[in-house]
C-alpha cells in the first residue's frame, strides 16, 4: 500500500514537473521577455521624444520650408469642383502651348480622368492625348513652353516620327486636379 | 478524500514514518521503570528539572490502571509524555535468521512467521526490531509485546492525563545505540540474560526464578552464561532492582521501542503540520522568486510610461510641427513626386550622338524607343549607355542591311535614368484609369 502510494506520488510529481517544464516555464519565460521587449520599446520611444524635443526649432523651420514649397506647388494644380471644367482648363493650357510654339494640332482626344484613392482622394489625374505636327526647329520651344506652363503639365508619353520634311508627334500630358476645399 | 487524509497518505508515500517515530521518542519528557515493588522515575536528559524530589513509589501490582495512578503521583506536573520500561517478563523474544536489511520488510517477514516463532500464541502482538542500527545483521532477536497490554497502558495513563510515548524492555534503560553490553536483569519473576551489541539484541535468554532450584536448569543456565561471557570477553553487568534505582537519568536511544498509538497520531499531526509549513514556505519562496522580476519590470515600465507621458507633453510643439510637415508632404506627394521626364535633355543628349539620322523617338512612362540609321549601331549603344541621361540601354530590334551612306538601321530601347512610374503608381493607387 505504502509502495503504491509512493509510486502514485512520484508519478503525479513527475507529471506535474513535466507540465511545468513544458508549459509553465516557457509561458513565464515568454511573459518575462514580452515585458523586456516593452521596456526596450518604451526606452526607444523616450529616445525619440527626447530627439524630437531637441529638434523642435529645426522642425519649425522645416514647416516653414514645406509651406513655401506647398505655396509653389499650389500653382501647379488645376483647382475646382468639376472634373469637366478642369479638363477644359487643361485643354486650354495645352492649346496655349501649341499656339505659342507654332505647332499644328492634328487631333486632340477626349480628356480622361483618374481619381486617386486613399489618403490622396482629393486628387484627380487629368489625362490628355494629342497628335501634332511640327518642324524640327520647333521641338525645343514646344517642350520649353510645356515645361513652363502653370498649372503644370506632366508629360507621360511623347513620340516623334520623321516623315519627310515634317515631324509627326503624339503626346499624353497629365495635370493634377485638386478639389477645392469649401 | 480530505486534505488531512491526502497528507497522511503522502507521509506514508514519502516514507516519513521514521520521522514520526523519531519525533515520538524526542517528545518523551521522562521515563518510568517498572520494578518489582517500585515505580522508578527518571527525568530525560533534555527535559528541565521540575524540582520534584520523589523518584520512586511503592507498587502493589503491575496492572495498567494501578501503574497509571502511581505514575500520576510520581510524575511532576507539566510532564505528561512518558516512556515506560517494563520488566522483561512482559516481552517475548524470538531469535531470527533472516538476510533482510530493510527493517520494514524484516518486520513484515517476522509477522508472517509469527505462528512459527510463537506457536499457540493467538493474542495480537506488537513487534519491535532495531530500526536504527548502522550495522546490518542477518541474525538477531525480535521482541514482541501483547497489544492488549499496550492498549491498557495507553488508556489507563491517558485517564491520568499522561501519554505513553514508548514502551521498552527494562534492561535497555540507559543503553546507547552504539554500545555493547552483556547484562543480567533479575527480578522476582525471572532472570534475563541479554547481550546487546551496537543496536542489536544478539542474545535474550530468560529463566523463571522458580526454576532456580532445578539443578539441571541451573547448570544449563550457568554453562550458557559462561559460554557467552567467553565469547563476548566482557564483564557481566548485574541489573538488580537496587541497581535500577541508582540510575538518575535516561540517556538511552531509540532501539526496540513500542510506540503509543495516540503519541504516533499526535507526532504524525505535527509532522503533517511541519510538511505543510515547509511546502507553504517553498511555494511562497518560489512565488516570490517568480514574481520579483515581473514586479521589477512592472515598476520599470510604470516609471518609463510616466516619463513618456511627461515627454509627450514637452514635445507637443515638436510633434505638431512634425505632423504638419508629414501632412504637407503626404498631401502634396501625389504631385510633388510625380515623375518628371526631362525630354529636352534627353533629345539634346541624343542629338550629340546621332546627327540627322534619327527616324523616330518614343517616350512612354520613362521608356525611350529610338530608331534610325548609324554607321556603327553597337558603338552608338555603347555611347548611350555611358550617357548619364539613360539607363538599361539595349537593342530593341535587329540591325538591318546597309542603306548606303546612312549606315545600318537600328532600334534601341532604354530608360530615362531615375524615372519610375511603377513606384509612383504603387504609392498612389487610382480608382480608375
Amino acid at each position: 500500500m505504502i509502495t503504491k502510494e509512493r509510486y502514485r506520488i512520484i508519478l503525479f510529481s513527475s507529471l506535474l514537473i513535466l507540465l511545468v517544464i513544458i508549459y509553465v516555464i516557457p509561458w513565464v519565460w515568454s511573459l518575462y521577455h514580452r515585458q523586456l521587449l516593452e521596456i526596450s520599446q518604451s526606452e526607444q520611444r523616450i529616445q525619440r521624444y527626447e530627439k524630437l524635443i531637441e529638434d523642435t526649432e529645426l522642425l519649425q523651420e522645416r514647416v516653414l520650408t514645406k509651406q513655401r514649397e506647398v505655396d509653389a506647388f499650389s500653382d501647379w494644380a488645376f483647382k475646382g469642383n468639376n472634373q469637366a471644367l478642369m479638363g477644359t482648363s487643361l485643354q486650354q493650357t495645352l492649346r496655349k502651348v501649341v499656339d505659342a510654339s507654332g505647332v499644328t494640332i492634328r487631333e486632340m482626344s477626349v480628356t480622361r480622368f483618374s481619381k486617386l484613392e486613399g489618403r490622396n482622394e482629393s486628387w484627380t489625374l487629368i489625362l490628355q492625348d494629342m497628335s501634332f505636327a511640327l518642324e524640327e526647329k520647333q521641338i525645343l520651344s514646344f517642350l520649353k513652353e510645356l515645361e513652363a506652363q502653370r498649372p503644370k503639365l506632366f508629360i507621360t508619353t511623347f513620340s516623334l516620327q520623321q516623315n519627310r520634311r515634317q515631324i509627326n508627334g503624339n503626346l499624353t500630358v497629365v495635370g493634377f486636379g485638386l478639389e477645392a476645399v469649401e | 478524500m480530505g486534505i488531512h487524509e491526502i497528507i497522511s497518505r503522502t507521509l506514508e508515500g514519502l516514507n516519513l514514518r521514521s520521522r514520526v517515530n523519531k519525533l515520538v521518542h524526542e517528545q518523551s519528557q521522562a521515563s518510568l521503570i517498572v520494578l518489582d515493588q517500585q515505580l522508578h522515575y527518571l527525568p530525560k536528559k533534555s527535559s528541565k528539572n521540575t524540582g520534584s524530589c520523589i523518584t520512586r513509589i511503592m507498587l502493589a501490582d503491575h496492572s495498567a490502571s494501578y501503574l497509571a495512578k502511581v505514575a500520576r503521583e510520581l510524575v511532576p506536573v507539566g510532564i505528561n509524555k512518558i516512556e515506560i520500561y517494563l520488566p522483561p517478563a512482559e516481552f517475548l523474544a524470538t531469535p531470527y535468521q533472516l538476510n533482510i536489511s530493510n527493517s520494514k520488510l524484516l518486520k513484515s517477514a517476522l509477522k508472517l512467521q509469527q505462528i512459527t516463532f510463537l506457536p499457540g500464541f493467538e493474542e495480537d502482538l506488537l513487534l519491535s526490531v532495531n530500526e536504527e542500527s548502522s550495522e546490518k545483521s542477518a541474525a538477531g532477536v525480535a521482541l514482541w509485546l501483547r497489544a492488549e497490554r499496550m492498549q491498557a497502558l495507553e488508556s489507563a495513563f491517558e485517564e491520568q492525563g499522561l501519554s505513553v510515548q514508548v514502551v521498552r524492555p527494562r534492561p535497555l534503560v540507559g543503553l546507547l545505540q552504539e554500545q555493547q553490553m552483556l547484562c543480567v536483569d533479575i527480578d522476582s519473576v525471572q532472570k534475563t540474560l541479554l547481550y546487546y551489541d551496537k543496536g542489536h539484541i544478539v542474545q535474550w535468554q530468560s529463566k523463571a526464578i522458580q526454576d532456580s532450584n532445578n539443578i539441571h536448569m541451573h547448570e544449563e543456565w550457568e554453562s550458557w552464561q559462561s559460554n557467552i561471557q567467553k565469547k563476548v570477553k566482557g564483564s557481566l553487568d548485574q541489573r538488580t532492582q537496587e541497581s535500577y534505582t541508582q540510575i538518575t537519568e535516561d540517556k538511552s536511544e531509540k532501539s526496540f521501542c513500542f510506540l503509543g498509538v495516540a503519541a504516533q497520531e499526535k507526532a504524525a499531526f505535527l509532522v503533517n503540520g511541519w510538511i505543510q509549513r515547509r511546502l507553504i514556505q517553498i511555494f511562497a519562496a518560489l512565488t516570490v522568486m517568480i514574481i520579483l522580476p515581473f514586479l521589477g519590470n512592472s515598476v520599470q515600465l510604470y516609471l518609463l510610461e510616466k516619463k513618456i507621458a511627461q515627454l509627450q507633453e514637452e514635445s507637443a510643439e515638436a510633434r505638431a510641427s512634425q505632423n504638419e510637415v508629414l501632412f504637407l508632404e503626404e498631401y502634396w506627394s501625389a504631385m510633388s513626386t510625380y515623375p518628371r521626364q526631362d525630354i529636352t535633355s534627353a533629345l539634346q543628349a541624343l542629338n550629340t550622338l546621332i546627327t540627322d539620322s534619327l527616324s523616330s523617338f518614343t517616350l512612354n512612362r520613362g521608356v525611350v524607343d529610338i530608331s534610325g540609321y548609324s554607321q556603327n549601331p553597337a558603338l552608338l549603344i555603347q555611347q548611350l549607355a555611358q550617357n548619364p541621361e539613360f539607363a538599361n540601354v539595349g537593342q530593341s530590334r535587329s540591325s538591318s542591311g546597309s542603306s548606303g551612306e546612312r549606315g545600318d538601321r537600328f532600334g534601341i530601347r532604354m530608360n530615362l535614368r531615375d524615372i519610375d512610374f511603377n513606384r509612383w503608381d504603387a504609392e498612389h493607387p487610382q480608382l480608375q484609369r
